[in-house]
């Protein structure tokens, strides 16, 4: 555990929610500078092991906020309403939200209204995703899914899904996206595949991918 | 020139406890019926006088760091740029031992003959200087460091004096009067040097000063968060904010009480002496570090430059704000002096 007052990862670095990526590198490497363990700032004032939890703290922080998807992913799970300083600016919303609880992002599924033995097939995964405030063009943009094959995946319309081989690995990037469980979700979705093709002989799984 | 004043004619003082006691039984009152949470300073248990009534009077006192920071230094030279801007000021000497704002002002030293040694040292002395609306109250004599009545005095006769500025320098020692007159003050200055040791004594005093606003004193919240830390064999209670934490669950009250406490000490700080531009950022780096650390807001009140101006007006006995009012070090009392003139007597506004 950090001795640190409990920074998040943008008053850590000192920087504004909205940064752009050159003021984040910058903003580091004023702050490794000035906690630089043999600097005078620190004398007297952190205990070595201390510092080295900051420095770790320091180089987390800019490693997720340099990286537009763990940026996003962070952002996401640390403030689902939207950062608290950029919620000042908007009264309606401060005064309805309350304050994010840093420590512990929201679980999707949960936010969802689901619970953890939800099988996740498409109408769940669709709840989770609105839950999560993420469209189905962003999702398709981020992921370079096709917007009709996430829309086969949510209405369980198994008959136009590509090839098992690709569907693993949408099913992953999804799983990612939407922070849930990956395993469960191929578990469950492709289980879903094969007990609707099992049902009737006539049913296949076209082998050509639609993509 | 001279303007002698005697102890007795300063208002006379009732100890603070009792009313103490009262207002830490409304401390906890004000958050259980949620209207609010008093950031009032923490019971200072009658250790020293202090007016209520200070009137549209602004008190700045210089504290703790390390000696040859430049604390009296500064603390006189702002005395006296603050008399040229019109401000009538009263600057006390309550440095036990390091008595020394009367060299700064090229007034004469109080020399002890042996023979008044052994005779009671009497009250305080007040004199006003040539061509400025500035009075220095000092003890009559050198005193014994830990002779805090004398202290008292002093600092109840500085009160007692017409003045819209009070200036105190209170010496670098971390002792109690040091420790409650520091808080008690609407701003209360520390002055850095960048250098290791300089550093660790600036936040040293800091340190004391927070402690001892969350921890000292008969009211609950002080007296839980102490219980909670005795308990803490481990010692992994090491940031306020933890201790804070530790209280939330069984003290919800004295948790926000403390929380409280820490949001509202506001020490300022300076960096004096600085040479290269990393020294002038030290300031801006203890004010990161002091809120990471220990969740402090401090007020970076200036860093100043190194200045031979110091040294020489110093040799010379007279304040560098008149002798060499260009020089870099004028120019940061200036700064220092503007941003302190902008304080708030008030109290409830004090963040």
């Amino acid at each position: 555990m950090s001795r640190d007052v409990q920074l998040d990862y943008y008053a850590l670095l000192e920087v504004d929610p909205g940064a752009a990526d050159e003021e984040i590198r910058r903003a580091y490497k004023r702050q490794l500078k000035r906690f630089d363990p043999s600097g005078v700032v620190v004398y007297g004032l952190y205990r070595k092991d201390e510092l080295a939890a900051l420095m770790r703290n320091l180089k987390a922080a800019h490693e997720t906020l340099v990286d537009p998807e763990k940026r996003r992913r962070y952002d996401r799970s640390v403030f689902p309403e939207g950062h608290p300083s950029l919620r000042r600016a908007d009264q309606r919303v401060a005064a309805a939200a309350p304050m994010p609880r840093l420590a512990a992002p929201a679980d999707p599924v949960t936010a969802a209204g689901l619970t953890a033995d939800t099988l996740f097939r498409g109408p769940a995964l669709q709840k989770i995703r609105e839950a999560s405030h993420l469209s189905l063009e962003e999702i398709a943009e981020r992921t370079k899914i096709s917007m009709f094959t996430l829309r086969c995946i949510e209405a369980d319309q198994f008959s136009d899904l590509p090839a098992r081989v690709y569907m693993r690995g949408f099913l992953k990037q999804l799983a990612e996206i939407l922070r849930v469980d990956g395993e469960k979700l191929l578990l469950d979705y492709l289980g879903g595949v094969d007990d609707w093709l099992s049902a009737s002989p006539q049913r296949k799984w076209d082998p050509i991918p639609k993509e | 020139m001279v303007e002698g004043k005697k102890a007795g004619e300063g208002p006379r003082l009732e100890a603070r406890g009792a009313e103490e006691a009262e207002e830490s039984v409304d401390l906890e009152e004000a958050s259980e019926d949620g209207s609010g949470v008093h950031v009032d300073p923490p019971s200072l248990a009658g250790a020293i006088p202090w007016h209520e009534e200070h009137g549209d009077r602004l008190c700045i006192a210089f504290a703790g760091g390390k000696g040859g920071a430049g604390r009296t230094l500064l603390a006189a030279n702002l005395a006296v740029f603050m008399s040229r801007l019109g401000r009538e000021v009263v600057l006390a000497d309550l440095d036990p031992a390091g008595m020394n704002l009367h060299t700064y002002l090229g007034l004469d030293p109080l020399l002890p003959t042996p023979g008044s040694m052994l005779r009671p040292a009497g009250p305080p002395r007040v004199d006003k200087l040539a061509g400025l609306n500035l009075r220095l109250c000092r003890p009559p004599r050198s005193i014994d460091p830990s002779d805090h009545e004398m202290r008292a005095e002093v600092l109840t006769m500085a009160q007692s004096l017409e003045a819209d500025v009070l200036i105190l320098d209170l010496g670098l020692s971390a002792d109690a009067f040091t420790l409650d007159t520091f808080q008690m003050a609407h701003a209360g200055v520390v002055v850095f040097a960048p250098e290791p040791a300089a550093m660790e004594r600036g936040y040293g005093f800091i340190r004391a000063a927070l402690f001892r606003r969350l921890l000292h004193g008969d009211d609950d919240p002080a007296v839980v968060a102490r219980a909670v830390l005795a308990a803490d064999h481990v010692g992994e209670l090491s940031t306020p904010s933890q201790l804070v934490s530790a209280l939330s669950g069984a003290h919800p009250h004295a948790a926000e009480a403390v929380r409280a406490r820490i949001l509202s000490f506001f020490p300022r700080i300076v960096v004096n002496m600085c040479r290269t531009r990393a020294d002038a950022e030290v300031l801006e780096g203890a004010v990161s570090g002091l809120r990471r650390r220990w969740g402090v807001s401090a007020d970076p009140l200036a860093a100043i430059d190194y200045d031979d101006a110091a040294w020489n007006s110093t040799r010379q006995r007279r304040s560098f704000m008149i002798e060499f009012p260009g020089s870099n070090l004028a120019q940061g009392i200036e700064r220092v002096a503007r941003r302190l003139l902008l304080t708030s007597t008030r109290r409830d506004l004090r963040t």
